[in-house]
Order: structure tokens, then C-alpha cells, then sequence
């Protein structure tokens, strides 16, 4: 067996490109276990110790390829569409549609069984709203890291956060989630599990509309009467949010559930 | 052939090799070659991603020994990774059978001369 000094060289540039994985030690012992074993292999067939550690080297794939590829598949985790991710995203395709229901139903019939249907509609967000953050979460599992921690600490702590402002826990528990979003894009962005668009106009619009309101009272144009298309930037945000909401519960709805037999293809996993 | 032709197709490749036996990635990647007649090849460093993917889905577990002092991680099947593949089998199987069949043409009815 050769001192392996070009399996080593090796080993520190890829330890140089993977270093922040969570395991980069694990995986680097495992390399190292399949340069030397392959080295030896290589030797035993004739070849010089140099020629050997080249091949093995050259059969493994430089260390920009195997980085790319190890820390492109750490960060997806064992993120996979399941049945439940793909109901999430009918839970969250929903959202914006009883939203306008509701709330039309509600400002149009003031009393009576149609007007009891649209706050029903409009009661039913919140656990769709749940399902859907829960889902996408899941659908993300480990990737997220500890963008994902931030926001789901954001979004479980919203309510309670929110409370002390009494008559404004509305405006208060608005801005939090607004926060909570943007903060889960980021992580789903460097995820990059789900599509980019989708993920931008929900997470980032409501703090956009949001900014606006604040840049507005700043410059002393906000006099609280409706300043955009006769409607607040924050209620255009929010639109806007629910928007890419719907869009990213479209693409979960349309994903293969790993979990289910597929219809159409003869394997399911990659 | 290349990686591009193994795409959807490595994960339940590999869980093929490891269920005959527990192995660690060279041997794997030995027997993926062996068994192919060399027909996949693909830089080897790719596999181990797939492996560890597998290994997070709870398809494979994984464990490290020591023989002649190097560690070595082997992987094994677990059950859902056991049924995972059993059910990949039936649907390639399958599938290959409709491809050949849709292939190799219509030999119930000759062509007209």
C-alpha cells in the first residue's frame, strides 16, 4: 500500500468543500475506506502505487462533483412528497378560496344559513392554514435547518405574543406571521426543494405590503384611509401572500406521494 | 452508460444489491458495476449521496466496524426499505414487460403483404 498522499490531498479539499455538513467526519472516514480499498484493488492488479491511487481517485469523481452532489442531497434531508405533503397542498390551495367566499358571503348576506356557511369558510383558514404550514414543513424534513426552527417558533408563539395588544392582536398576529413567513422562505429557498417563485411571493409579499404601510406612515402619506387601489398595501400583501400560498399548494398537490404506488412511472424514489 | 441513464432508477439499485447482502460502499459500487457488465458506470463519489438519502428515508440503515483498523460503514435493508423495494420490483417488472411488448410489435396479426 502507497502512504496515499494524493488520497490525502484529496480528502482535504473535499474536507474544504464539505466541512459544514453535519456528518463532513462520517463521510470523509467512509471516502477515505473507499480510496484505499479501491488503491489496494488497483495494486493487487499490477499496477504502481501512484498509478493506482490515480485511478482510484479518478473513478470517485473530483472533489467538486462529489461535494456538489453530498451537500446538494444534505440539504434536501429526506425531503419527499408523501400523502400527506400532497394534502397540505390542497389544504393550502384551499386557503385563498374560502377566504373570498367566505369573507364575500360575509360582507354581501348579513344574517341566515348562507351567511352561517361563509363564517364557517372563513373559521375553517386557521386548521387549513395548520395543515398547510405543517405540511410544508414535512415536506422539507431536515432541510430547513434552523430557518425552519425560527419560524415554526414564530409561528407557535404568534398568538401568544400577540395577545397582550388587545384591541391590535389583530394588526400584531399579522405582522408575526408576516415574519414567520418570510423567515420559512428563506429556509425553503436554500432548501431548494420547491420551486423559487412560488416560495418569493409567499414569503416576502406580506412583509413587502407590510414596509409599505411603515415607509407610508414615515412620510407622513398614510392618514389611514385606503392609499393603493382603494385598499391597504398590508391587505395587498396579505392577497399577495395567500397567492403564493395557493401557487405552492398547487406544486404539492401535483408532486408523487412517495408513499403511494405510483400511476404512471416504475419507480418512485430520486 | 451514464449517470443520466441510471437517473430514477439508482435508488432501487442499490437497495436491490444491499438486500442480497450488507455491504459497504466499494463493494456496492463493485457489484453495481459487476452486475451490469459494466454498463453503469458513473463517478463513484455520486453514489454515496444516493446512499445517505436512502439512509435518511429509513430505506437503509447503516453501522461502522473496524476491519484491519479502518472504519468501514456497512449498510443494511431495513424492513420499510424491504418493502420499499419489493413493491419497485413488481412496478419495474411490470413495466419492463409493457415496453417490450409495445417494442417488439404486434405478432398477433401479420402484416398485410
Amino acid at each position: 500500500m502507497a502512504e496515499a498522499r494524493l488520497i490525502a490531498a484529496y480528502l482535504d479539499e473535499l474536507h474544504h468543500e464539505i466541512h459544514q455538513l453535519r456528518d463532513a467526519d462520517e463521510i470523509l472516514a467512509e471516502i477515505e475506506d473507499h480510496l484505499l480499498e479501491a488503491t489496494e484493488v488497483f495494486e493487487r492488479a499490477g499496477r504502481d502505487p501512484l498509478a493506482a491511487e490515480l485511478q482510484a481517485l479518478a473513478q470517485f469523481g473530483t472533489p467538486w462533483l462529489v461535494s456538489q452532489a453530498l451537500i446538494t442531497e444534505a440539504r434536501k434531508g429526506a425531503a419527499v412528497p408523501t400523502t400527506f405533503t400532497r394534502r397540505a397542498g390542497i389544504a393550502a390551495l384551499l386557503i385563498p378560496i374560502f377566504a373570498i367566499v367566505g369573507q364575500t358571503i360575509n360582507i354581501t348576506i348579513k344574517r341566515g344559513f348562507v351567511h352561517g356557511i361563509g363564517v364557517t369558510l372563513l373559521g375553517l383558514i386557521v386548521p387549513l392554514l395548520g395543515v398547510a404550514v405543517v405540511g410544508m414543513f414535512k415536506r422539507h424534513r431536515g432541510a430547513l435547518h434552523g430557518w425552519g426552527v425560527a419560524a415554526a417558533v414564530l409561528f407557535l408563539a404568534s398568538p401568544f405574543l400577540a395577545a397582550p395588544a388587545g384591541y391590535g392582536a389583530g394588526v400584531v398576529l399579522v405582522v408575526i406571521l408576516m415574519i414567520a413567513s418570510a423567515v420559512l422562505a428563506i429556509g425553503m429557498l436554500r432548501a431548494h426543494v420547491l420551486p423559487r417563485l412560488p416560495i418569493i411571493v409567499f414569503g416576502f409579499a406580506g412583509s413587502v405590503g407590510l414596509l409599505a404601510v411603515v415607509v407610508a406612515e414615515a412620510a407622513g402619506a398614510h392618514t389611514g384611509n385606503p392609499i393603493v387601489w382603494g385598499v391597504e398595501p398590508i391587505e395587498i400583501g396579505i392577497a399577495t401572500t395567500s397567492l403564493g400560498l395557493a401557487w405552492l399548494g398547487w406544486t404539492m398537490a401535483h408532486e408523487h406521494a412517495l408513499d403511494t404506488p405510483p400511476a404512471a412511472t416504475p419507480l418512485a424514489v430520486t | 452508460m451514464g449517470a443520466e441513464a441510471l437517473k430514477g432508477h439508482l435508488d432501487m439499485l442499490l437497495l436491490a444489491i444491499i438486500s442480497d447482502a450488507p455491504s459497504h460502499g466499494y463493494a456496492v459500487i463493485e457489484e453495481l458495476r459487476r452486475r451490469s457488465d459494466e454498463a453503469f458506470d458513473l463517478p463513484e463519489g455520486t453514489v454515496y449521496p444516493a446512499l445517505h438519502r436512502l439512509e435518511r428515508a429509513g430505506l437503509l440503515t447503516s453501522s461502522w466496524s473496524s476491519p484491519g483498523g479502518r472504519r468501514r460503514r456497512v449498510y443494511r435493508v431495513s424492513p420499510k426499505g424491504g418493502r420499499a423495494l419489493e413493491r419497485q420490483r413488481g412496478e419495474w417488472s411490470e413495466f419492463v414487460a409493457a415496453v417490450q411488448r409495445v417494442v417488439r410489435g404486434g405478432t398477433l396479426w401479420p402484416k398485410p403483404a
